[in-house]
């Protein structure tokens, strides 16, 4: 009897620890070929050459196709829009385009994947991905797409002049008004007048996204609880006169057609001494191939606002599945391959900002040539503080950003900022009213 | 006074040439930077003051043929060029020589209403018809939709040089016995070569550079070279040195074709082909 019940016991547990490795397999769609497309992105550098072992592992071919991101957009407007079966698998940024593929039922919730253990491998660990991040794809109680990168906006300053001149990194907003305004009496002094103060977005729409930080630092918000636009309130008029007057007194002459192209060509070129603008920048200035002053750059955090708190955002891209493909699960295990642990890690370590959590604590980064303390403490202390709103909330995000970055254009030129954003708030709540939310 | 004339015809002469080496200057300005810039790296290119002295790299070449399939791109934009030039003479030249013959300037028109209408126009009804006929990716999608870029191009080049060859020399010919295509292939096509030269040219040009049809109908098979171009424009970086050096090598074939056929441009440009 006790022979009889071993047995049993001995054979269900076979028949288990047989069904949970049955669970979930490689090479389940074998023989599958799906179509990807990449915005041309340092990401993309990264995954593209290591396609092959994924093909290799799961005998799923994979076409790639990659453009730069105006083209991307076109490229991928078109053949969602048409209703394409042609793309399985593209890059998307929850916040600049998750509204329109969902109005447009364009992009397949993940959940019923993440879910599922025969399709999921077990050493993915979604929870893995910083909180703050995951929750940008999260959207009507459904998850959209798994991320791949992640950046945030912070200062970049230069070591050498801050010591020079015995200037303190700036905590608060108010100091980073004082210090620019002693750096500009110290350079003109020592007669160094081809250096700006600072450095920062100016151009329309690009400026938004580094506005945007501004505005939630003075407690403003994008929209009211009522519905309406919340641009022309007192917050948001005193944090956009201040980053104009910042950017008319201490920055460059021609700031308004500035984006990061030439904030990042000043201050790689030694001709600024704070750069404000996303992390992902340390590739340029901290490079040696297209910088001057790469050991001279330290980072530090957004400064504090007006309460005393730090209010930065998170900008980041993923992968999305198209809710037409016909190799969704083959797609789904494109996904999870490329978005694995090693894979986050080896992006990390080639210096991209990936948004697996333990990518950053792993012992491999932490030794790997290029590695930046300061840089990896402020990315994280943001990354773990930041919200995901860095853009409108809008379905058509593209003329929001713009209704926006009139009004900062506006500003910068010393226009008065009251009447630039009540036009701004017109403008964004027909926007609303048009295209909807 | 003799010398005084002289004097005053080599001031002139002098003037002349100022002004022709200065046209030509300001012309060529913009290639010899572009391959200054295929030349330099990066620090230099983003230098606020430009840099003029500099050692020479070739990195950037190296990059653009090692990065990218770029060989395999150039010669998707050959076959496309090619096929969509050819076609478009094959077709174009009888239309013009018809419009031209039986005044058909309404049909003349019309076609140059596909050249006027912006491309974008097109774009997704051709992708949703293409797609549907799982023929994107195709040579044979892209040529047909290039032939909107080609084909009104050559009509209407064309039409004014049927125009120029006089009516007597196809009527002696038919007095002779020529039938009606007889006279086109043998009287009217060879006395306009300059000009159907000047047409396929600028029609393989116009092909050579199209984008936006490319971008949109083109895959991984079929890519064509002004799509790779944009390569080095990247999410967070532009490589200014590799994005020439990818310009200087994309200008290279047009450039040695128009060096060799200009005798013919020129020549059908100044339309003094056949004297009437």
């Amino acid at each position: 009897m006790l022979k009889k019940i071993t047995l049993v016991v001995a054979f269900s547990a076979f028949v288990l620890a047989i069904v949970s490795a049955a669970g979930f397999d490689w090479k389940a769609y074998s023989g599958t070929t799906i179509h990807v497309v990449f915005d041309s992105h340092p990401w993309q550098k990264f995954i593209q050459p290591l396609v092959p072992q994924f093909e290799r592992e799961t005998g799923i071919k994979v076409q790639v196709q990659a453009y730069p991101e105006d083209q991307f957009r076109q490229k991928l407007l078109v053949d969602l829009s048409a209703g394409s079966t042609g793309v399985d698998v593209f890059m998307f940024m929850p916040a600049q385009d998750l509204s329109l593929d969902m109005k447009n039922d364009w992009i397949q919730p993940v959940d019923t994947y993440l879910d599922n253990p025969s399709l999921t491998s077990p050493s993915f660990d979604y929870k893995d991905f910083f909180d703050g991040v995951r929750s940008s794809y999260e959207m009507d109680g459904k998850t959209w797409g798994v991320p791949l990168h992640v950046e945030t906006f912070f200062l970049f300053y230069r070591k050498d002049l801050f010591a020079k001149y015995g200037l303190k990194v700036p905590e608060t907003m108010q100091e980073l008004q004082s210090v620019c305004k002693a750096l500009k009496d110290d350079l003109a002094k020592s007669g160094q007048t081809g250096i700006y103060p600072i450095v920062m977005r100016g151009k329309t729409p690009d400026a938004t996204s580094s506005m945007v930080n501004f505005l939630f630092s003075w407690g403003g918000t994008w929209f009211n609880p009522d519905g309406s636009c919340a641009l022309d309130s007192e917050a948001s008029q005193k944090a956009l006169s201040f980053y104009a007057d910042l950017l008319r007194n201490y920055g460059p002459p021609d700031a308004t057609s500035d984006s990061w192209q030439a904030d990042t060509q000043l201050f790689a070129q030694g001709q600024a001494a704070i750069m404000y603008d996303s992390n992902v920048f340390k590739a340029i200035v901290g490079n040696p191939q297209s910088s001057k002053v790469v050991g001279e750059v330290g980072y530090a955090a957004l400064p504090a606002g007006p309460d005393g708190k730090r209010h930065p955002t998170v900008l980041t891209w993923g992968l999305g599945i198209n809710s037409a493909s016909q190799h969704k699960e083959a797609a789904w295990y494109f996904v999870q391959w490329a978005l694995d642990k090693a894979n986050q890690l080896g992006y990390l370590k080639a210096g991209g900002p990936a948004a697996r959590a333990t990518a950053w604590k792993d012992p491999q980064f932490l030794k790997s040539p290029g590695y930046s303390k300061t840089w990896v403490d402020v990315s994280n202390l943001q990354y773990s503080i930041a919200q995901g709103d860095w853009n409108p909330p809008v379905v058509n995000v593209q003329e929001g950003r713009n209704a926006y970055g009139l009004a900062i254009v506006a500003a910068i030129e010393g226009k008065d900022v009251g009447d630039a954003l009540k036009s701004a708030s017109k403008r964004m709540d027909e926007v609303v009213q048009s295209f909807g939310r | 006074m003799t010398a005084q004339r002289r004097l005053r015809k080599s001031i002139r002469t002098f003037w002349l040439y100022f002004a022709l080496i200065a046209i030509v200057a300001a012309l060529l300005f913009p290639f010899l930077w572009m391959i200054l810039t295929s030349l330099r790296n990066q620090v230099q290119n983003t230098s606020a003051v430009p840099v003029w002295i500099f050692s020479p790299t070739l990195t950037n070449y190296r990059s653009v043929f090692e990065q990218h399939h770029f060989l395999a791109y150039t010669w998707h934009s050959f076959v496309v060029a090619v096929l969509a030039t050819g076609i478009g003479l094959v077709i174009g030249l009888p239309a013009a020589y018809t419009i031209s013959r039986y005044r058909q300037r309404g049909l003349a028109f019309a076609i140059l209403f596909a050249r006027i209408t912006p491309y974008i126009t097109f774009l997704v009804p051709w992708f949703a018809a293409f797609r549907f006929l799982h023929m994107v990716d195709t040579y044979t999608a892209l040529v047909s939709t290039f032939l909107i870029v080609s084909l009104p191009l050559i009509i209407w080049l064309m039409i004014t040089f049927f125009d120029d060859v006089p009516i007597d020399l196809e009527e002696a010919a038919k007095v002779d016995g020529a039938g009606e295509a007889e006279a086109f292939f043998r009287i009217v096509i060879p006395l306009s070569t300059p000009g159907i030269v000047a047409a396929a040219i600028l029609a393989f040009v116009f092909s050579w550079n199209q984008f936006l049809f490319a971008l949109i109908l083109s895959g991984s098979n079929t890519q064509t070279v002004p799509v790779a171009v944009f390569n080095f424009i990247t999410y967070g970086e532009i490589n200014y040195g590799g994005l020439a050096a990818a310009a200087v090598l994309i200008t290279l074939p047009v450039l040695v074709l128009a060096l060799f056929i200009q005798r013919w441009i020129v020549q059908g440009l100044t339309m003094g082909a056949v004297k009437g």
